[in-house]
């Protein structure tokens, strides 16, 4: 009985690492929450870790459905201090909801594929342009309240259309490029 | 048995029936929303469960039109119909044949099988979020006016750059663009859609872009 349990003992340790080293590479992601979501628009940052492999050779892929809309975002990789493997995303947040899936990819081919994560907000935020007028009729608490809701307002506009002018600007460099080669679209 | 047990018995049957009958599981079809955000007539439209492995498509859907003119395609399933990767989607056709496609939205998880449209707005919690109405806040009034003002010429500034970027012929690529990638929207693209709208269709117009030319690159 001893002889055995050695044994075991003994088969365990040579196969064990061996097991560990075959292990499937894996995609470690911490769900976003709702109470994580910012403000409609305003940038959200996922990062995906890849266990079991020391391969920076994969690509990997978010599919992502921001408000119904469907695309597929290449994500950035990168190496932390202890070398892991990250793949960053960023995104506007939704109106609405989100759902997201993360496809590491060695070539055409899919390594690894994490869960579907999806996150959808209990209301509908306001997303209409701020109107900067003032009641002057509003006593004093209900007119600070209303300043500071314009003030909030137009912060989020102005956000909102710096993140445009940077993406028309990525938008011109690639069209801009693409119009020098001749190619469309 | 007498009497009472009849009645009791009775009145136990009745009561498995009626939690039965009420129990969400045996009294609700299974259903998803999807959304098609063109102001149309549809002649025709079909719901689809799409997944890797099979398209099934459904005609026993419901459709409404919401105030804004969005239709919600309501899609009833079964369990035995969807897949670990099965999504949602509605094709709706027009008397003169053009095709417009719903949004896609996965249903295996159930909290977000209805529309977000139907979503109630948020309220305005402004007052909790803040420690407005103090003293010191409502004394310092005149500093916030002088913040909006200035946030409102920022606004203009900002705005006004994007309306510069988007020149007509500027616009015409990014219109474009959109046809050909297939990013069909209600509204043309315009410097004066609402802010967030502006930002989500450039977003994805610059990520369909970005990967169509890795795509030839490789």
């Amino acid at each position: 009985m001893l002889f055995s349990v050695r044994w075991r003992i003994l088969a365990l340790t040579i196969i064990f690492p061996t097991l560990v080293l075959a292990e499937k590479v894996q995609i470690l992601h911490d769900q976003i929450t709702v109470k994580e979501l910012p403000y409609p628009g305003q940038k959200i940052e996922l990062a995906a870790e890849v266990a079991g492999t020391k391969n920076t050779d994969l690509t990997m892929t978010a599919f992502v459905v921001l408000d119904g809309l469907l695309m597929d975002v290449p994500m950035v990789q990168r190496l932390d201090e202890r070398s892991r493997i990250y793949y960053d995303l960023t995104l506007g947040a939704p109106l609405a909801e989100l759902t997201y899936q993360f496809f590491l990819m060695k070539g055409n081919e899919a390594a690894s594929i994490s869960k579907r994560y999806s996150v959808r907000r209990t209301c509908l935020p306001d997303v209409e342009l701020t109107n900067s007028e003032i009641s002057q009729d509003l006593e004093p608490k209900k007119r600070v309240l209303q300043i500071q809701k314009v003030v909030d307002g137009l912060k989020r506009d102005i956000d909102s259309y710096s993140r445009s002018i940077e993406l028309l600007t990525k938008i011109k460099e690639i069209t801009d490029q693409k119009s020098s080669e001749g190619a469309q679209p | 048995m007498n009497a009472v047990s009849r009645l009791i018995i009775r009145l136990a049957i009745f009561g498995m029936f009626w939690i039965l009958a009420t129990f969400p599981a045996f009294s609700e079809t299974q259903s998803v929303d999807v959304s098609i955000r063109h102001k149309i007539e549809p002649a025709k439209v079909i719901g689809m469960l799409i997944s890797s492995t099979r398209v099934i498509n459904k005609s026993d859907i419901q459709v409404r039109t919401l105030a804004d003119g969005t239709i919600v395609v309501s899609i009833p399933f079964e369990s035995s119909e969807l897949d670990e990767d099965s999504v949602a989607t509605a094709m709706a056709v027009t008397a003169d044949g053009v095709k417009y496609f719903a949004d896609v939205k996965p249903i295996v998880l159930p909290s977000i099988r209805k529309s977000f449209l139907t979503l109630p707005a948020c309220p305005d919690n402004t007052a909790i979020t803040s420690n407005l109405g103090s003293a010191y806040v409502i004394s310092g009034l005149g500093y916030l006016e002088q913040l909006i003002a200035n946030r409102s010429k920022q606004r203009i500034q900002v705005q006004g750059r994007v309306k510069e970027m988007m020149t007509d012929e500027f616009l015409a690529v990014l219109k474009k663009g959109e046809e050909v990638l297939g990013l069909e929207f209600a509204e043309p693209l315009s410097p004066d859609l609402k802010p967030l709208e502006l930002e989500q269709r450039l977003f994805r117009l610059a990520t369909a872009l970005e990967n169509y030319t890795k795509r030839q690159t490789e």
